[in-house]
């Protein structure tokens, strides 16, 4: 499947066609996702309505994860297989999983404030989560600081698979300092057992994220190689 | 292998002789750091005890870090990295030896002033053997990550605040690690578990940095 996609033109084709249909369940899984959140579910009975920031909070956290996963996968097809469109794909999916990574950071910050009374908490997850946003900063950071943008490509791809490598050991690390520092945490990892009521808006609005999040990365690597191919056409141009 | 492993350190740590301005630099930046952190914390009562680690680690992360992009300076200015390239020998372990050099001429000047460094944070001098093992094994890691940061940099724009902005989320463990070791030798709780920890955390370095950065100096000689 891969070997068939790889042709730039095959994917043009199969991605314009991919476009509507994401942009259909992006919106549904958003408008419905919200409906659900906002007003067909129940408050929770210690949070009150700020529990609601969890349809967005948790999704976005799930996507911010899944992303630099995928970002490490992406760099791995491109170094092995030399495969020209995991370079394409691993530079789409860095910036929305920023955004990802940024969204959790800030939605969460807006819900620990009425809840545990306090916009940060040096908790392992806020903090592993931080160094994540860390990562991709530096993923973007290295991909777009050489003068050639292809220049780039294969070192930002052995940073992103070295940064998949180490998450783990950050993860446990930023926990063992936490665990240390804080005994009995604020949040209580699992302690919320979640009512169906409240699982549904949720798995909505990962569809509808998710989808959303899928349409982003398809639509710029459109771009990217348009923008690749304009510039390929500008340097025929120019030596002609 | 061993041979060329030691040529290449033989001549890494000769040329950092020839040039030890480069060294007291570093050190005396270390030195100035730790000197500011005491001037911007205070040094009434016990405070400083209290947070004069951090203070210790702060400065010797912000004086590596700005060095590295210039580990492979001389090596690749000369030519002599694409010859190494077309060479025989494992790219690895040239790495391998540049780490060694590197820690050798850069981070155990730091180890040797540390001691100092902790009597003007008025930290207990029976803190000094932790805080040895604990500094000189997460130095040890971070020239690691600095080789890889530097070898993914070469070329860049910017390339020393690249390298720092890559360099110190990957040193994220080594600094939890290296600092929870001292906090538990200053409350006379075994420090040994952390140090553990720090050690798997500096191995498991080992073995995946030599590898990354061979392959990213292939990827930056190739591609000029």
């Amino acid at each position: 499947m891969f070997d068939y996609l790889a042709n730039p033109g095959r994917f043009m084709r199969l991605s314009g066609i991919m476009i509507w249909p994401l942009r259909g369940i992006a919106l549904a899984g958003l408008v419905i996702g919200s409906w659900l959140g906002l007003a067909g579910s129940p408050a929770d009975y210690q949070q009150g309505e700020a529990v609601r920031l969890m349809y967005v909070h948790v999704p976005a956290a799930w996507l911010a994860l899944s992303s630099y996963l995928m970002l490490g996968l992406a760099s791995l097809f491109f170094i092995v297989w030399r495969h020209p469109l995991a370079d394409i794909a691993a530079r789409a999916i860095a910036p929305a999983g920023t955004g990802f990574a940024f969204l959790t950071l800030v939605t969460g910050a807006l819900w620990g404030a009425p809840i545990w009374g306090t916009w940060w908490v040096w908790d392992g997850r806020l903090t592993s989560m931080l160094v994540l946003f860390f990562f991709f900063i530096g993923y973007l950071a290295l991909a777009n600081g050489f003068d050639r943008p292809e220049r780039g490509a294969r070192p930002a791809a052995i940073l992103a698979m070295v940064g998949v490598l180490n998450l783990p050991i950050v993860k446990f690390s930023v926990d063992w300092w936490n665990t240390l520092h804080q005994p009995a945490s604020i949040l209580r990892s699992g302690g919320m057992a979640i009512d169906p009521a409240m699982l549904w808006p949720l798995f909505t609005m990962f569809a509808g994220l998710q989808a959303f999040f899928l349409l982003m990365v398809i639509q710029r690597m459109r771009l990217l190689l348009g923008q690749a191919r304009l510039a390929r056409l500008a340097g025929q141009h120019g030596a002609s | 292998m061993m041979r060329f492993f030691l040529t290449c350190l033989g001549a890494d740590l000769r040329a950092s002789l020839a040039q030890p301005g480069d060294i007291l630099a570093q050190l005396g930046f270390f030195v100035m750091i730790t000197a500011l952190f005491v001037l911007a914390a205070g040094p009434e009562g016990d405070r400083l005890v209290l947070i004069g680690l951090a203070g210790l680690w702060m400065a010797a992360l912000a004086s590596m870090v700005p060095a590295f992009d210039r580990l492979y300076e001389a090596e690749a200015r000369s030519g002599w990295l694409d010859q190494l390239l077309v060479s025989p020998q494992p790219l690895w372990l040239f790495v391998l030896a540049k780490v060694a050099g590197y820690y050798i001429s850069h981070a155990v000047p730091l180890l040797l002033v540390s001691p100092l460094m902790m009597v003007w944070l008025t930290l207990p001098l029976a803190l000094l053997p932790v805080l040895l093992a604990s500094l000189g094994l997460g130095l040890a890691g971070l020239v690691l990550l600095g080789a890889l940061g530097a070898a993914l940099t070469v070329g860049a724009r910017r390339g020393a605040i690249l390298a720092a902005i890559l360099v110190l989320p990957l040193s994220v463990p080594l600094l939890i690690f290296g600092v929870l070791a001292g906090q538990a030798a200053l409350s006379q709780t075994p420090a040994a578990p952390h140090l553990q920890l720090l050690a798997a955390a500096v191995l498991f370095l080992l073995v995946i940095v030599p590898m990354a950065t061979g392959f990213a100096l292939r990827t930056a000689a190739e591609n000029g």
